[in-house]
């Protein structure tokens, strides 16, 4: 099967684009503009984009993930133009909501709800260092946050920001759901109605798939859609076997990027924000971190808690292939490929090759990649899936 | 007994009492009267009352009291046996503590007082050294000397040499050149020697004063040696004593610790135990309860069923009976029958006609026989189910859509202000197309085949 053209590497030692934590900004080629008609471009206070790039296929995917929202959608001959959103947002002091205009020409984006200002996104990192607060954030863990009391009309604004309206009534939008957790108690019924009702209310047809089934329709073309695929995320890690696009073993750890950076700030005894900053490699000193060759000792915790991790969901992986009663039979070498945030750090892929060997998993595995672009894998993958929905 | 509650007896008392005078009873023929008392009946009362108070409070206080205060001595035992163990070892420890800090000033004393030699001998050493190089000096300015004596004699031969060419008083002067020469010789020797003897004796000085010094240099060297020997020795035993110190206080708190960690875990397993035992109570409730439902099903069942059983057997009976009854007048008729035959002579048709009326008359009295029997029997299997549907019934689970309820209360807010169509969003544009995918996808879902109805690769978590 011909492979997908236009494919990049990722250079194992460059900075992650869109990590999933908060410190880095997600570079883009242009910029698109508001939900006002679907993702169709149009004219935007700063946009340059093309009038040809409108959309030319029903169909939208969406990663809901707990550090950024991920929307895609189909212009040109298969490409996918994605937003992206930090799932993120604060609450403005009182002192601001007389002076909107002055967010606007700042190019802060703002909703007023319930008689209080709030700015979402990429923006509420800045001023939330500016005015010395901290973000909030709607989801934790994979999940909606329960302690949250404004994370669904926080998901609803940000969902109708990035999505804009559907191309015709009831157009189909798959998103991603992680599978549950199997060392927490989260229950995805209330997450996954939550997300349902408010992409049915914003005019679309949701449908859940499972986020690491998602990176198999995405990355695993080449292979039959044969393999392991892992979602690396900031809450989570999300696993899942497939066998010619039919998942056969899902499951998720309640470990992600975020786990790493506490636990290594709280043995360093380091502020949370340079655990992060030191794991995103976007320290001062300015040197990308590599988990294979550590240069300082915050470094080599950072590996610590990386490689702990990464055992962690294979010995979990190997429990799950010994006991599975209906594990498909691997003749051949099958590949695993990684994707989201959390794996986009330098040496990634070579320490979980590593760890992979030591535990020894009981099919053949041919080798470890990341996804060319591992931050949009997921988000593709819905793309995909809803594409084949509206098309057939 | 207190004065109220004495009054309320009184007040029984007089209530109850019966009031007749001595002359009554003498009418009454009664010889002879008891009279009680009422303060002392008062008083028995009383003391009946206290009686039976305090033995029962007292028994039960008692036991109570005896199985508290035994309890409490013994936990107030281990307490103190714990504590007097722990203080017992902290002293001794802090014992040990001031032991070695003695010992460490006394060793730190020595020390300073072997540095202090240590010292001294140096100075010695350097008081050798200048007398050395001032004997050197000394020597130095003795052969200078001895060099110019030695110039002299030279140049007092040379004079001589130059007074041969003159006659005799060049001879005198020669001789007494020579004389003098000689006697500046002999002088110059004797310089020499004294000189050579000065040096020696310099030499021997300096040679005796460095041996001296490198004598005390040795001893100085064996002094230091030792007292760095000693000092090593002490270092290492005050480290030893620290590290005993360190691991002693470490082996305290890791006890205290681990008091704490079994205080807590006697906590949470009294706590385990109370919410276990408030199970098992809610659990043996909900038994009884279920207990309790069952008997009431178990006996609607059976009074349903001994209902139907009677029905049937009402209904079964009345039918055996009726067509017993029918029988009966059949046996009747035929015998009639027989008999009008017998009298009036063989008329076969008449007869048939009317068995035939009357084997007519039978079917339709057991059709309806039958049917009745059905219906009463339908009617009581309606009832035993209606009866075991009571008894089973439990309440349906309906689900309701909450979250739906949930996200409409917050779109029904209405629309909220923003700067959304003043300002874009980030877009990017992945290099990975998905055409490939799709097409992938779909001719492996044509592959296998699926049903126009079949989902589309929806996942909801396994």
């Amino acid at each position: 099967m011909a492979a997908d053209t236009d494919s990049v590497k990722v250079p194992e030692n460059s900075s992650p684009e869109h990590p999933a934590t908060p410190s880095a900004q997600g570079k883009s080629d242009t910029k698109g503009n508001g939900p006002t008609k679907g993702m169709a471009a149009t004219q935007g206070a700063s946009g340059n984009v093309s009038p040809t790039d409108d959309i030319v296929a029903l169909g939208r995917g969406l990663d809901v993930g707990t550090a950024n929202l991920l929307s895609a959608a189909q212009v040109g001959d298969g490409e996918p133009v994605v937003r992206a959103e930090r799932n993120a947002f604060l609450q403005l002091p009182k002192e601001f909501t007389v002076n909107r205009q002055m967010l606007t020409n700042l190019k802060v984006p703002y909703v007023a709800y319930e008689d209080r200002l709030y700015v979402l996104g990429n923006s509420s990192f800045d001023l939330a260092n500016l005015l010395s607060n901290e973000v909030r954030r709607p989801m934790l863990g994979g999940f909606l946050s329960p302690n949250e009391r404004d994370a669904i009309p926080m998901i609803r604004f940000m969902l109708e920001r990035l999505l804009g309206e559907p191309n015709e009534p009831g157009e189909a939008c798959w998103y991603s759901l992680p599978a549950p957790s199997i060392d927490s108690d989260n229950d995805t019924v209330y997450h996954e109605g939550v997300v349902s009702s408010l992409l049915n209310k914003l005019g679309f047809t949701p449908r859940p798939i499972n986020e690491g089934h998602a990176i198999v329709y995405s990355e695993l073309g080449d292979s039959d859609f044969t393999g392991i695929t892992v979602s690396c995320g900031g809450g989570m890690f999300n696993v899942c076997v497939a066998y010619r696009a039919i998942p056969a073993v899902t499951f998720s750890v309640s470990r992600g990027g975020d786990w790493i950076d506490e636990h290594v700030a709280r043995v360093m005894g380091i502020p949370r924000t340079r655990a992060t900053a030191i794991k995103e490699g976007s320290t001062s000193e300015g040197r990308g971190l590599n988990l294979a060759a550590p240069q300082t000792r915050e470094e080599e915790a950072v590996v610590l808690y990386y490689r702990s991790l990464i055992s962690y969901v294979l010995q979990n992986l190997k429990q799950r292939f010994e006991l599975a009663q209906d594990v498909p039979q691997f003749s051949e070498p099958v590949e695993v490929v990684v994707a989201g945030g959390t794996s986009l750090v330098g040496g990634f892929t070579e320490i979980f090759a590593e760890e992979l060997r030591s535990v020894s998993l009981p099919i053949p595995i041919k080798g470890v990649r990341r996804a060319d672009d591992a931050f949009t894998s997921v988000v593709r993958g819905c793309l995909i899936a809803a594409a084949l929905d509206e098309q057939g | 007994m207190n004065k109220r509650t004495i009054r309320d007896v009184r007040g029984v008392l007089d209530q109850h009492a019966e009031r007749r005078s001595l002359k009554d009873y003498a009418r009454a023929g009664k010889q002879t009267v008891r009279a009680i008392s009422e303060e002392k009946l008062l008083g028995l009362l009383e003391a009946v009352v206290d009686e039976a108070i305090s033995s029962e409070a007292g028994a039960v206080a008692k036991r109570d009291r005896g199985r508290i205060v035994a309890a409490a001595r013994d936990q107030l035992g281990k307490v103190m046996k714990t504590q007097g163990d722990l203080s017992a070892k902290i002293e001794r420890q802090a014992a040990t503590i001031d032991e070695s800090n003695t010992r460490i000033d006394a060793l730190v004393a020595e020390r300073d007082a072997l540095q202090a030699l240590i010292d001294q001998s140096k100075q010695a050493e350097e008081k050798a050294t200048q007398q050395t190089a001032e004997a050197q000096r000394k020597a130095e300015q003795a052969t200078a000397r001895a060099d110019e004596s030695a110039r002299a004699a030279e140049e007092a031969q040379r004079a001589a040499q130059a007074a041969d060419t003159r006659a005799e008083q060049a001879e005198r002067e020669a001789a007494e050149a020579t004389q003098q020469a000689e006697q500046a010789s002999r002088e110059r020797d004797l310089l020499r020697t004294e000189t050579l003897a000065a040096v020696k004796a310099a030499e021997a000085a300096t040679e005796k004063q460095r041996q001296a010094a490198s004598e005390n240099l040795r001893m100085s060297d064996e002094t230091i040696a030792k007292l760095e020997g000693e000092l090593g020795a002490v270092r290492s035993d005050r480290r030893r004593d620290k590290d005993r110190t360190a691991a002693l206080q470490t082996e305290v708190r890791e006890r205290d610790e681990k008091f704490a960690q079994l205080k807590g875990e006697f906590g949470e397993l009294r706590a385990r135990l109370e919410e276990r035992t408030a199970a098992l109570a809610a659990a043996r409730e909900e038994l009884a309860r279920q207990s309790q439902e069952l008997r009431v099903a178990q006996e609607l069942s059976r009074e349903a069923v001994a209902a139907q059983e009677t029905a049937r057997h009402h209904d079964s009976e009345q039918a055996q009976t009726a067509i017993a009854a029918l029988q009966r007048e059949l046996h009747a008729m035929q015998g009639t029958l027989g008999a009008m035959a017998e009298q009036r002579g063989p008329d076969d048709s008449t007869v048939e006609a009317i068995v035939a009326r009357l084997s007519h008359q039978e079917q339709a009295a057991a059709r309806d026989l039958e049917k009745r029997f059905d219906e009463t029997l339908g009617r009581a299997l309606s009832e035993v189910e209606r009866s075991l549907r009571r008894v089973s019934a439990r309440p349906v689970d309906h689900p309701v859509e909450a979250t739906d309820a949930l996200v409409s209360k917050i779109f029904d807010q209405g629309a909220a202000a923003s700067n959304y169509d003043q300002l874009g969003i980030e877009v990017r544009r992945s290099p990975r197309r998905i055409g490939n995918s799709i097409e992938q996808l779909r001719a492996l879902r044509g592959k296998r085949a699926p049903s126009p109805d079949s989902p589309p690769p929806s996942e909801t978590p396994s």
